[in-house]
């Protein structure tokens, strides 16, 4: 890979990022990490995502200048300890919970259970958030987050309430009023964020999608379920291939809503005097998806051939017969077959990894325009990093993304 | 000789990027452009870190944190690294954590492995005579909420004897149970319930609720088959089976599920092991429930030969039936994974059930001879046959 010459930005010039990690250089790290979190069951998942982190964010240059990921496996190792602690008492109390009380007094325990790991889940997040922020290094100055993971949770909790009570409504302010409350509280050194999209924005923006979503998704069902309900057909009709719309509407409008709402929220989004400019395709996550799918099928043909192949093999061979005859088939048998399960389900993993993942990254930089980077000159906070504690208990409850 | 180049220097304080050169002396000078001396960094202190392809990354030991000097110039990068004696230290020190964390983990699977699937049972079997009743009873109502809901069944009640045509049946079965019941003796109640299911199967839930499956009523010859099919999952509650399985099967999978976390694919792997440890654990439980169903028939006068004879006709027939029959067991298998399989085929050996013909010849010898009388009348067995409504 070469990197580029040093770009000279003038002040008022706008500049693109660019993301230079090839398909070819990301295998081997997420196949290795993959791998080793298997054996390890699952213990080196720490070091491998962050592998999958430096990758990503080594491969991001911004205005000739590459950022740099300073986060460590055992720190997140170390997060996922205290979630445990945390957590394990938890579940087991929402596991002996039904053994030792009345069924509605069980019901009631676990509602509250339910409510408690929703507010957990969305203080995990934003703590998670904040861990990646102060791991994230350009130009030598360290991004920060302030606020507290907790002040997030309850807004986030009464914000969904609200999006309950009004039928899911209010969700474009939600979205609105969460993110400026991350993005004011995002730092670059000493210049602070800025979130000046609006929830109006997003609900104009995405209403043609809901639409949308309502007549494909909505209708064919609402249509088959009417025709069962007045009995007019039978319980395999031609009419039930309707429900294959529904699926392929799916598929299509949510990565379609997906993109129309990182292009508000990005355009949205500023730090000190830079601001993004968006520019994302509607379909251009649809297009990774597909890619992706396309890939997936493609091993996946070639893995039913092998698997056919083997089951031939030894069918010719007689040995599936031998086995059937005898009561207990060789040991041997299922260690092959959980082997292979293994490798294929790693390969699978790796797929996603290198082409969803590595494109929706690459398009969600690049799809960007930032404004005013020139202007940008920050001096490095005193604050000091996020601590040790990683992701806590992000990763135990598991969110995934990056 | 002294070697120069350019790079890119980041302070660490500030955002400015300042393009610099760089002089290989005594120690590492980072120069101005025009010349003057910005700072200088001893070899020794040179760290490498992660960087893009092509791009040397340094910071400096003991100095700012975030201080950067970034080296694109290949051939400059290459002197830098044979001059720095300890340029890969952290690098080093971390590739050293992985192997220690991959050893580990790894050591620590075997033992959570030989943990999960030999000690958790054991504790499981030790625990569970300690036990009150009480927690088996709420078990076993909980799986009966579950599984009610489920199950499929027949058009009607989920559980038969309800309808003006069912009730002879359902009272021939209350007398039943009652005997069992009273014979077995158990602290907690025995309640047989008759589900409107095709399914051939007879399960004991933990305390008490034993399910008898309207398709295995159908397939019985006599009142005693039905008898002994219902003292064997007698004996499962009798002998706590079920509470016992249901501890060691949440044990395990909270011990080896925390661990494993998100990864996909893992799960799969358990609940294969898992279902693989179960058939070689039923098959002592399942002897022993057989055993306790030879007393309580005995002790009740009737013929506890009958306790094996339905399921080995079943298998006979199944045999017999070659293909025809093994599709049906697939058939129902499909619908429902815990219905019997007494199939030849791979299957079987996950199968919960030991072989049959060892089984029977088990039981016919504990069984032993004399006289018997049948625990039911005809009248009472035929009735009992029509608990679902009349026969299909």
């Amino acid at each position: 890979m070469d990197i580029p010459a040093v770009s000279d930005s003038s002040w008022t010039e706008s500049v693109r990022p660019k993301f230079h990690g090839s398909a070819r250089a990301m295998f081997p790290v997420v196949l290795k990490g993959l791998f080793l979190t298997i054996i390890t069951l699952g213990i080196y998942r720490f070091w491998y995502m962050t592998n999958v982190r430096r990758f990503l964010w080594n491969n991001t240059e911004v205005d000739g200048d590459f950022l740099e990921y300073t986060g460590r496996g055992v720190e997140l190792f170390i997060g996922f300890l205290i979630a445990v602690a945390v957590l394990v008492p938890f579940y087991a109390m929402l596991f002996l919970a039904p053994l030792y009380m009345g069924a509605e007094a069980a019901a009631v325990a676990q509602g509250l259970y339910g409510f408690a790991l929703l507010l957990l889940a969305q203080y995990a997040l934003y703590r998670a958030r904040r861990y990646r922020l102060t791991r994230t290094i350009w130009r030598g100055v360290r991004f920060q987050q302030s606020g507290s993971g907790w002040g997030y949770a309850w807004r986030s909790l009464l914000w969904l309430i609200l999006t309950v009570l009004t039928l899911g409504l209010a969700y474009p302010w939600m979205r609105a009023g969460l993110e400026r409350y991350k993005m004011t509280n995002t730092w670059y050194g000493d210049q602070q964020g800025a979130f000046s999209a609006t929830g109006g924005q997003l609900f104009w923006r995405t209403l043609l999608v809901w639409l949308a979503a309502l007549v494909v998704i909505g209708g064919p069902i609402a249509f088959v379920a009417g025709m069962e309900a007045t009995g007019n057909i039978g319980a395999a009709s031609p009419a039930h291939a309707l429900i294959l719309v529904s699926v392929i509407g799916f598929i299509v409008l949510v990565p379609v809503y997906w993109a129309v709402e990182f292009r508000w929220w990005a355009n949205g989004c500023s730090v000190g005097p830079a601001a993004a400019a968006c520019d994302l395709g509607n379909f251009a996550f649809f297009k990774v998806y597909l890619g992706y799918l396309g890939v997936a099928l493609l091993f996946g043909l070639v893995v039913g051939a092998i698997g056919l192949g083997i089951g031939f093999a030894l069918h010719s061979g007689g040995v599936l017969e031998g086995m059937a005859a005898q009561a207990r088939p060789p040991v041997v048998f299922f260690v092959a077959f959980g082997a292979f399960y293994f490798l294929v389900g790693l390969v699978f993993a790796a797929l996603w990894q290198v082409f969803g993942v590595r494109p929706i990254w690459r398009k969600s930089f690049e799809s960007c325009e930032i404004r005013g980077l020139g202007a940008l000159m920050a001096a490095q906070s005193v604050t000091p990093e996020a601590n040790a504690f990683g992701e806590g208990i992000a990763d135990a409850i598991d969110f995934g993304g990056f | 000789m002294t070697t120069t180049g350019t790079a890119v220097f980041f302070d660490g304080l500030t955002s400015r990027r300042q393009d610099v050169h760089v002089a290989l002396e005594h120690d590492l000078l980072i120069l101005r452009p025009d010349g003057s001396r910005l700072d200088v960094w001893p070899y020794d202190a040179l760290r490498e870190l992660s960087a893009p392809d092509g791009m040397l990354r340094l910071s400096r030991e003991g100095g700012p944190p975030l201080a950067r000097l970034e080296i694109r110039d290949a051939a400059l990068a290459g002197d830098v690294r044979r001059l720095s004696p300890r340029l890969g230290a952290s690098l080093v020190a971390e590739s050293g954590v992985t192997r220690k964390v991959v050893f580990w983990s790894l050591f620590a699977v075997v033992s959570l492995t030989i943990f999960g699937f030999f000690g958790i049972p054991q504790i499981a079997a030790a625990v569970t005579p300690l036990l009150p009743w009480s927690v088996d009873q709420r078990m076993g109502r909980a799986a009966d909420v579950q599984l009610r809901a489920m199950l499929p069944t027949g058009p009607g009640d989920f559980e038969c004897g309800a309808g003006s045509q069912e009730r002879p049946g359902r009272e021939a079965l209350d007398r039943l149970s009652e005997r069992l019941s009273d014979a077995a003796g158990l602290p907690v109640p025995v309640r047989i319930i008759a589900v409107r299911s095709e399914m051939v199967n007879a399960l004991a839930l933990p305390g008490g609720p034993i399910y008898l499956m309207d398709g295995l009523l159908q397939e019985s010859i006599s009142g005693d088959e039905i008898a002994g099919v219902l003292a064997h999952e007698i004996g499962h509650v009798a002998h706590r089976d079920g509470t016992r399985h249901a501890l060691a099967a949440g044990g395990t999978s909270l011990v080896l599920g925390f661990v494993i976390g998100d990864f996909v694919g893992g799960a799969a792997a358990i609940a294969i092991a898992q279902a693989a440890s179960e058939a070689s654990y039923s098959r002592e439980a399942e002897r022993d429930a057989d055993m306790y169903a030879v007393g309580l028939m005995k002790s009740l006068g009737a013929d506890a030969k009958a306790v094996g004879t339905l399921l080995t006709r079943l298998t006979a027939r199944d045999r017999e039936d070659g293909k025809a029959a093994e599709d049906k067991e697939k058939k129902d298998q499909a619908e429902k994974p815990e219905a019997k399989d007494e199939g030849g085929s791979i299957m079987d050996w996950l199968s919960s059930h030991p072989q049959t013909a060892e089984r029977q010849s088990a039981i016919d010898k504990a069984a032993g001879e004399g006289p018997t009388t049948p625990i039911m009348d005809a009248a009472d067995y035929l009735a009992l046959r029509r608990v679902c409504g009349p026969s299909r």
